[in-house]
C-alpha cells in the first residue's frame, strides 16, 4: 500500500510541475503561489487519508446493572416449609422474582438488567414463571462456578444464589472455591426441619435367577419419633401391590431386611416405603426408595402334558439333552377325567390345579392331548399365558389330538396356527421335508442342507392340516408316501406376547431310534426339539440384530450409549440396514430415537439416551432392511432416582454461607433478600470508553478537500485559466 | 410221530408274532427277544397280552394286542424301543447281536429281562459283553420306577419262591439313563400269566401287573 502511494504521491507531482510550469507565465508570482499552494494541500490531504488516519478518543457512557439470579430447581425446593403459610421453598422464590402484586421495583428498573437462571442438572438461562422443581437433585455449586466463569469478565454483574444449600455437591469441600465474581447467597427454606422416619437406604442386588430369593436390607432413619412408635414397612411390586410387609419399633438400630421371591422374570421395579402410620407426617417424599432388581430365568421351564407314548418318552429325553431345561410332566390317563398324574408328586391332580402355576412356566407342551380333559376356565388360562404373559404352546399331533381331538370350538383352537378340519389324524408313513423357505430360521437350523429327509424314518400317521393361519409360518412339511401330497407339519405363529408352535405329526421317536445321528447338531430329534424350544422361549427373532446396551441400572442425569448391529441372512453385517428405535417410559413418556451409523463398523448404529426421570423404561430397537425385513429387539432399563434430599429436610445455610465467605459475597436468608429488592435502588454504572474512529468517516475533512479543490478552480476561473 | 406231535404242542405254547403288522401306530408296544442258546425264550406266553391288555384298561392307552417277536441281529429291533425277555435256561448273544443291541440302547431303546428262574448266569455273561465297562447295580427303591405310577416302597414285590432270596431289580445305566431293568428272584412274567396259568393269588398278580406298568411308564418318560 505504502509502496503504491508513494508511487502514485510522486506521478502527481511530477505531473503537477509539468502543468503548473507551463502556467507560471500567465499569472504573477502571488497568483501562481496561491494556486500551487492550494493544490498542494489537496493532493497532500488526500494522500493521507489513503492511509487510513485513525483518530482516538476517551468517552463516559451510562449502563443498567446486571442482577443474575441463580435459583436451584432441585427436587427439595418442594419441600413446604417457606415463609409463614409454608409454601414450598420454589414458589416463595417464584413469588419474590415473578409476582406482580409484590415483586420489587428494583427488578422493574430500567437501571437493573435482571436475567433469572435455573439451576439443576443444567444451567437454563432466561428462567419464566412457573418455576417447577426437577424430579431429583442437582449440583449447585458446579453449575454456578460454571456459570459464572462465563461472565467473568462483566464488571456489571452481581450474582445471587436462592437455594436451601441441599445439593448432591454440597458434600465438595467449599474452602478453596476460587471466583472472579462474588457470589451472594440466598438461602430459603427452615434451617430446622426435620423428618419423621425416611427410607436411608436399602441394598438389593442387581440380577437374581428366578428361583432365588431377593434380599433387600433396608436401613430405616427417623428423627422426631419418640422411642417405642411403631412403623410400618411396606415392599411394593411394579403395580403398587404390597409384597411384604413388616412391623418395626423404634429406636432402629439395625437394618430390616425383606425378602420376596419373585414370581417372573424380567426386569422389575420394587419400592420399599415406611410410614408412621399412626400419626401425620408433613412430608413422604423421603418414606420411598424405589429400586430395580432384573430377574433372569436360567433355566427354561416346560411343563409337559400328554398321553403315555413313544412320542411322549423320547420328546422328554430329548428335552432333557437340552442345556437349563427344567421339567414338569403330567400323564393324562383318561380322556375324559379331569386329573392328571403328576410324574413329581406321583399323585393325581385336577388339572384346573396344574394349570393355576402355569405363570411360572416358560413352555406348554401338549402331546396328543385330548380337549376334553380341560374346562373352559383351564382353555381361557393358557390362552392368556401366552397373549399376556409370553409363554409358548407346543402342540404334537397324534390321533387323540387336534381335529380328533374336539378341539374344533373351543378357544384351543385360538393358539393353532392352523384350521383344523374334523377327524384329522391318518395313519400313513408320512415322510417329512422342509418347506421351500429360502431363509435361513432358528427353526431350521441343523436341518437345511445336511439332513437327507429320505434317510429319516417315516412318521407313523399325521392330523392333516388344508390350511394355516395368514399370520403363521411353515417350516416342515409331510410328503404322502407317494409324495403327490404335501401337508403342513411345523407350523409356528406369534400371539400377543407369547408364540405356539405345532408339529402335526406322530412318530417323531423313530427319528432318534431308527435314525441315529443325522442332524449338523447332533441326534436328529434332539436338534429338533431344541430348536422349536429355543424359538419359542425367545423374546423375539433377534438372530439377525444385536444390541449392546451397558447396563440395567442407570443413575438419573446418567447417559445411556447404545449400540446395534444388523446383520443379513448369513449373518455378516447387514450393508442396507437402518436402525429406528422407540423408548417409552414412566408418565406415558414415549418418544423415538434416532440411530446414526458408527463409522468403519458396517451395519453398525448407535444411540444416546438421556431419560428425563426416575423409573422403568423400555426400548425397542428395529432393524429395517431395504427388503423390507425388520428384526426388533426390546429390553427394559431403569433410571435410579435419588432420594437423599429427602433425608435432610432442613437448609443447609452452613453451606451456603461457606460458599459467599469464599467467594466474598454476601449471605442473605430469602426474607432478608426481599427486603434488601425492595430497598435496592440501582444506579446506572459510568463506564469510560476509549473511542477509535478513522478521519475519513468524518464529513469535515471531505468539506475541506471539497474546499481547497473549488478556491483553487474560483482563483483559476478568475484569471482566465481554463 | 412224536417229533411231530411236539412241534405242533410247541406252535401252540409259541406266542403269536405281530411282525406282519405295523405296530408303529400303537402309543406302546412290546417286542419279546427270541435269543439264541437253548433257553425258553418264549414263556409266559400270556404275560405281555394281559400286561398290553391292561394298559389299555387301566390307562386308556393305544396298545396292540399282542406282541411283536424279535431276534437282536435284525434291523426291525429298531422299530422296538421296548423288548422284553424271559426264560429259564441258557441266553447267548452272537458278535452281530451284541453290536446291534449296544447300538439299540445308544439309540433309546429299553430292556426289561425278567428271570423266570435260571437264566440270571447267562444273562449277565451276555449283558457284560454288551457292555464290558458297566455292570448290572441294584436299582435303590427310591429310584422313579418303583414309583412311576404304583408305589412300591420296598422295590420289586415277591410273586414266586425259587431261592429263598429277595426279589432285587438290577439296572444297567448308559449315560446316566436305564437302559436296561433286570428284575431277578421275583418271576414278575410269571405273576402276569393268566390265572388258570399258575394258580397265583389275586393279590400277587395284582402286585406283578402293577410292576410291569410302572415298568412301563418308566420307559416312556425317562
Amino acid at each position: 500500500m505504502g509502496y503504491f502511494i508513494g508511487i502514485t504521491a510522486l506521478f502527481v507531482l511530477l505531473v503537477g510541475t509539468l502543468l503548473y510550469t507551463l502556467i507560471r507565465k500567465r499569472v504573477s508570482a502571488g497568483k501562481f503561489a496561491l494556486l500551487l499552494g492550494l493544490r498542494l494541500c489537496f493532493l497532500a490531504l488526500l494522500v493521507w487519508l489513503l492511509t487510513d488516519p485513525m483518530i482516538t478518543f476517551m468517552k463516559t457512557r451510562s449502563k443498567p446493572q446486571k442482577m443474575y439470579l441463580l435459583v436451584d430447581q432441585s427436587r427439595s425446593m418442594s419441600i413446604t416449609d417457606a415463609g409463614e403459610n409454608n409454601v414450598a421453598r420454589l414458589d416463595y422464590v417464584q413469588k419474590l422474582l415473578f409476582d406482580e402484586a409484590s415483586r420489587a421495583d428494583a427488578l422493574r428498573s430500567e437501571n437493573l438488567l435482571v436475567e433469572v437462571i435455573g439451576i439443576g442438572d443444567s444451567v437454563r438461562r432466561n428462567l419464566q414463571p412457573p418455576l417447577e422443581p426437577l424430579a431429583y437433585q442437582s449440583n449447585i455449586l458446579e453449575n454456578s462456578l460454571s456459570f459464572l466463569d462465563d461472565i467473568s469478565d462483566d464488571s456489571r454483574a452481581s450474582v445471587y444464589i436462592i437455594s436451601d444449600g441441599c445439593s448432591t455437591d454440597k458434600s465438595v469441600d467449599v474452602s478453596g472455591i476460587s471466583s472472579k465474581l462474588p457470589l451472594n447467597t440466598v438461602c430459603v427454606g427452615n434451617p430446622e426441619e426435620q423428618v419423621d422416619c425416611m427410607i436411608r437406604s436399602v441394598q438389593a442386588p442387581g440380577e437374581v435367577d428366578i428361583e432365588d430369593t431377593i434380599d433387600f436390607h433396608i436401613q430405616v432413619g427417623t428423627q422426631k419419633i419418640p422411642n417405642g412408635s411403631k412403623l410400618r414397612l411396606l415392599l411394593l411390586d411394579d403395580d403398587n401391590e404390597v409384597l411384604q410387609q413388616k412391623e418395626i419399633n423404634t429406636p432402629l438400630n439395625d437394618e430390616v431386611l425383606l425378602s420376596y421371591k419373585p414370581k417372573s422374570a424380567g426386569l422389575h421395579q420394587y419400592t420399599v416405603t415406611v410410614d408412621s402410620y399412626d400419626m401425620d407426617e408433613p412430608y413422604t417424599e423421603n418414606n420411598s426408595y424405589k429400586t430395580a432388581v432384573l430377574v433372569e430365568k436360567k433355566d427354561v421351564r416346560i411343563m409337559v402334558i400328554g398321553k403315555p407314548s413313544w412320542d411322549m418318552a423320547f420328546l422328554l429325553r430329548s428335552l432333557r439333552a437340552v442345556r437349563n431345561v427344567r421339567l414338569s410332566v403330567y400323564n393324562v390317563a383318561d380322556d375324559t377325567a379331569d386329573t392328571i398324574f403328576s410324574l413329581q408328586s406321583l399323585v393325581d391332580q385336577p388339572v384346573e390345579e396344574v394349570l393355576k402355576n402355569l405363570s411360572e412356566q416358560d413352555v406348554l407342551i401338549f402331546c396328543d392331548v385330548p380337549a376334553t380333559i380341560f374346562a373352559t376356565s383351564d382353555m381361557q388360562g393358557i390362552e392368556k399365558f401366552v397373549e399376556n404373559k409370553g409363554g409358548g404352546v407346543w402342540f404334537m399331533g397324534g390321533e387323540s389330538t387336534l381335529g380328533s381331538g374336539s378341539y374344533i370350538g373351543t378357544s384351543l383352537t385360538n393358539l393353532l396356527p392352523v384350521f383344523l378340519v374334523d377327524n384329522d389324524y391318518v395313519v400313513q408313513p408320512y415322510r417329512v421335508d422342509l418347506s421351500q423357505i429360502a431363509r435361513p430360521h432358528p427353526l431350521t437350523a441343523g436341518f437345511a442342507g445336511s439332513v437327507d429327509f429320505d434317510q429319516v424314518p417315516p412318521l407313523t400317521g399325521i392330523n392333516i392340516v388344508q390350511k394355516i393361519k395368514p399370520a403363521a409360518e411353515t417350516f416342515f412339511i409331510a410328503n404322502t408316501p407317494v409324495g403327490s401330497q404335501r401337508f403342513p407339519l411345523l407350523s409356528v405363529m406369534n400371539y400377543g406376547k407369547g408364540k405356539t408352535a405345532l408339529f402335526a405329526g406322530k412318530g417323531l421317536y423313530r427319528w432318534s431310534m431308527e435314525g441315529g445321528n443325522q442332524s449338523a447338531g447332533g441326534d436328529l430329534l434332539t436338534t429338533f426339539v431344541r430348536n422349536v424350544i429355543a424359538w419359542i422361549v425367545s423374546p423375539s427373532e433377534n438372530a439377525l440384530m444385536h444390541v449392546r446396551l451397558p447396563g440395567i441400572k442407570y443413575d438419573l442425569g446418567e447417559k445411556i450409549h447404545t449400540e446395534a448391529v444388523v446383520l443379513d441372512t448369513t449373518y455378516a453385517p447387514a450393508s442396507d440396514a437402518q436402525v429406528k428405535g422407540r423408548v417409552t417410559g414412566p408418565d406415558d413418556f414415549d418418544k423415538p430415537i434416532d440411530f446414526v451409523p458408527v463409522p468403519g463398523e458396517q451395519s453398525g448404529f448407535s444411540t444416546t439416551l438421556l431419560p428425563p426421570k426416575p423409573g422403568k423404561y423400555h426400548l425397542s430397537i428395529t432393524g429395517i432392511r431395504t427388503d423390507g425385513t425388520k428384526n426388533t429387539v426390546e429390553t427394559d432399563f431403569f433410571v435410579i432416582p435419588s432420594s437423599d434430599e429427602f433425608a435432610r429436610l432442613a437448609s443447609n445455610t452452613t453451606f451456603l454461607h461457606e460458599l459467599a465467605d469464599e467467594t466474598g459475597g454476601e449471605k442473605f436468608s430469602i426474607d432478608e433478600f426481599a427486603d434488601f429488592l425492595h430497598t435496592y435502588n440501582p444506579r446506572p454504572v459510568k463506564e469510560k470508553l476509549k473511542v477509535t474512529r478513522m478521519v475519513v468517516d468524518y464529513p469535515f475533512v471531505l468539506m475541506v478537500l471539497l474546499g481547497l479543490i473549488i478556491t483553487e478552480w474560483v482563483v483559476r476561473i478568475k484569471e482566465g485559466l481554463s | 410221530m412224536r417229533f411231530l406231535l411236539s412241534l405242533i404242542m410247541l406252535a401252540c405254547l409259541m406266542p403269536v408274532s405281530l411282525m406282519a403288522e405295523d405296530v408303529t401306530q400303537y402309543d406302546f408296544f412290546i417286542a419279546r427277544v427270541h435269543y439264541d442258546g437253548g433257553g425258553d425264550w418264549y414263556s409266559d406266553p400270556t404275560s405281555l397280552p394281559n400286561l398290553l391288555s391292561a394298559l389299555n384298561d387301566r390307562l386308556h392307552m393305544f396298545v396292540p394286542n399282542k406282541e411283536a417277536v424279535v431276534k437282536l441281529d435284525e434291523e426291525e429291533l429298531f422299530h422296538y424301543p421296548f423288548i422284553y425277555m424271559t426264560g429259564h435256561g441258557n441266553v447267548t448273544f452272537s458278535p452281530r447281536q451284541l453290536k446291534n443291541l449296544r447300538k439299540y440302547f445308544e439309540q433309546g431303546g429299553f430292556l426289561w429281562a425278567d428271570d423266570n428262574y435260571g437264566m440270571d448266569e447267562s444273562f449277565r455273561r451276555e449283558m457284560e459283553k454288551v457292555f464290558p465297562d458297566s455292570k448290572l447295580v441294584e436299582v435303590p427303591f427310591s429310584h422313579p420306577i418303583y414309583h412311576s405310577h404304583y408305589q412300591f416302597d420296598n422295590g420289586l414285590p415277591k410273586i414266586h419262591e425259587h431261592d429263598n432270596k429277595p426279589p432285587q431289580g438290577f439296572g444297567l445305566f448308559y449315560e446316566g439313563r436305564l437302559v436296561v431293568f433286570y428284575t431277578y428272584e421275583t418271576d414278575i412274567g410269571d405273576g402276569l400269566e393268566s390265572p388258570e396259568v399258575h394258580n397265583d393269588p389275586a393279590k400277587k398278580r395284582e402286585q406283578a401287573l402293577q410292576m410291569a406298568i410302572n415298568i412301563v411308564l418308566y420307559s416312556l418318560h425317562y
